[in-house]
């Protein structure tokens, strides 16, 4: 079942008379159970292409074209609509965990807040559910880290709650934009295992953005290529990483063998 | 976390004993620096027919002023401890902790009245001013609170008795009592303040608005009243609540003006009338009393802040 169909999305900036074309005409679809790996160098518009498919865009910029999530209609839904989908239905998992959480209240705090809304349930039962979901992402101490202020957390268990947070209300789509590039190797291993355990359970759709094609290679299913907020290639992900159909694919896979030969070869001396 | 917060507010209490020795040093040392013979003063001041240098030689005597510098400061400063500051010069009946105990209430009045004020109206004018930058919300707000800003108080305050209290007769032109008799010499003393917090808290939650928190929030669907209210208003606060904090002894030292315009009976109007009349012990118990509560209100408004802000207790 598709949970997300982008078609012919574009994104301008208006300043005053002048109109800028920042995204033009991209178009995707995600199933239930897939994941999709929206790729391309910094700037290529991956993250401004989330952020205007979610409506999170300052004024100033225009968004066309159709999103369907769930068979819905996504940019005809009221505003107070479209905040309660994001909560139920979108799960997301940003590039910064330090500085994604409210550095003046704990995360305790953080996660019932939001979640409270939707999950009528007693403070004890609560607070037990919290336990579980940290659990979920192998936190064990979650009594503590419960207790504790986002600045005396790593940036890799902030990630990890990032993600219970993002799984909390079972959402048919996950959005996860650059969540291994802030944080150090070791938890960028966990981060891409406890993603591809949601991917493997089957129930909800995986957008994955990100620069990094090791990771996307690890993950998604299939890609989409964006290069100066244009589609320049789309097709399933081993089908790319073996042999690009666009130059600028090539390019950029090139790049990465290049690096990663070089790095070889450090390590060889 | 009690804990943490125990040992800031030790840290902080045990750090505010130098200062204060050295700024009741600086004002001790500021009055004896004058260029009058406090006890030539006294006799003049009390119209003694005529001045000799015996009698002048006696006085000092009497004011203890014979004794050697350092002893007169230690003498000075325990007792001001127990808040006895001598006499008035002027009406030796009257000793100046009675004069300030007299005159401080009508000031604290006015200057915590003028505080709650700028705090109320500057947080709902600056939450808007950010929340609709550069809206015509925002430019009007900026535009008034300039212009009035840019006004001097005495000016603002007779413009406000004319208009509040001549023209329309709804409010008194001065004096202390009810309620009434606050509210111009309130508003007088806010506006230069409003303007300053506004731009404040208006600047820090632009900043604000455009951190990771405030989209992730965003994005899990919370609403713009919640994400005002629970997380960007706590956290655009921060610098603001220090200002606050240094506001407060500025605003009781600085009723001077409006206290004189609203014959307002407070310490601004006795420390003019001590400065006019050369009253020694009064000019330095009242520098003192607002480097005290310059003092005191900082370190009070950092441990606020270590409250709200864990990662200043660390």
């Amino acid at each position: 079942m598709t949970i997300l169909e982008v078609n012919n999305l574009s994104v301008h900036f208006k300043n005053g008379k002048k109109k800028m074309c920042l995204i033009q005409n991209i178009g995707f679809s995600i199933r239930r159970g897939e994941c999709l790996g929206l790729i391309g160098e910094s700037g290529s518009g991956k993250s401004m292409t989330m952020k205007g498919l979610l409506g999170l865009l300052e004024p100033s910029f225009q968004v066309t074209g159709q999103v369907v999530l769930n068979q819905k209609d996504w940019m005809a839904q009221k505003p107070s609509l479209k905040r309660e989908i994001m909560a139920k239905e979108i799960g997301i998992v940003l590039q910064n965990p330090m500085n994604s959480f409210d550095p003046l209240m704990r995360i305790d705090r953080q996660m019932k807040d939001y979640m409270k809304h939707y999950k009528k349930l007693s403070r004890s039962q609560m607070h037990q559910w919290l336990l579980r979901l940290l659990e979920g992402v192998n936190i064990k101490q979650g009594d503590e880290v419960l207790k504790k202020y986002p600045h005396q957390l790593s940036g890799g268990m902030l990630q990890r709650i990032m993600i219970a947070i993002a799984m909390a209300l079972e959402p048919a789509l996950i959005i996860a934009d650059e969540p291994t590039t802030a944080i150090d190797t070791k938890s960028q291993k966990e981060v891409i295992q406890l993603l591809q355990t949601i991917k493997a359970k089957g129930q909800a759709g995986i957008l994955f953005i990100s620069h990094d094609l090791g990771v996307v290679s690890a993950l998604a299913d299939s890609i989409v290529l964006l290069h100066q907020g244009k589609v320049v290639e789309k097709g399933l992900c081993q089908d790319f990483m073996k042999a690009p159909a666009s130059s600028y694919g090539k390019e950029l896979l090139e790049c990465k063998l290049k690096i990663g030969g070089e790095n070889h070869a450090t390590r060889s001396c | 976390m009690v804990f943490e917060l125990r040992k800031y507010i030790l840290k902080r209490l045990i750090a505010t004993v130098p200062l204060l020795v050295v700024v009741s040093f600086a004002c001790f040392l500021m009055i004896q620096t004058m260029s009058s013979d406090p006890a030539e003063v006294v006799l003049r001041v009390r119209q003694t027919p005529i001045v000799t240098d015996k009698a002048i030689e006696e006085m000092r005597i009497e004011l203890g002023l014979d004794k050697p510098f350092l002893t007169r400061y230690a003498y000075w400063l325990v007792d001001s401890f127990k808040f006895d500051f001598g006499v008035s010069y002027v009406n030796p009946a009257r000793t100046v902790a009675s004069e300030l105990k007299r005159c401080l209430p009508a000031t604290l009045q006015l200057a915590l009245a003028s505080v709650v004020f700028v705090f109320m109206v500057s947080v709902v004018l600056g939450t808007l001013a950010a929340y609709y930058k550069d809206s015509w919300i925002d430019k009007s707000i900026r535009f008034l609170l300039f212009n009035f800003s840019a006004m001097p108080s005495y000016w603002f305050a007779l413009l406000a008795i004319w208009f509040f209290s001549l023209y329309l007769g709804w409010l008194p032109t001065g004096g202390r009592g009810g309620f009434e008799t606050l509210i111009l010499p309130v508003l007088t003393l806010s506006l230069g303040q409003i303007a300053i917090y506004v731009r404040l808290i208006r600047n820090n939650m632009i900043e604000v608005l455009k951190e990771d928190f405030v989209f992730y929030a965003k994005a899990r669907g919370i609403g713009p009243f919640r994400l005002l209210t629970q997380h960007v208003l706590k956290n655009s606060l921060q610098s603001s609540i220090t200002a606050l904090g240094m506001s407060i002894p500025q605003l009781i030292a600085g009723t001077l003006v409006v206290e004189t315009v609203f014959s307002w009976p407070g310490i601004g109007r006795l420390s003019i009338e001590a400065i006019l009349n050369r009253d020694y012990p009064i000019i330095q118990a009242y520098v003192w009393l607002i480097a005290l509560l310059l003092i005191l209100f900082n370190l009070l408004f950092d441990i606020l802040h270590a409250i709200n802000d864990p990662r200043i207790r660390n």
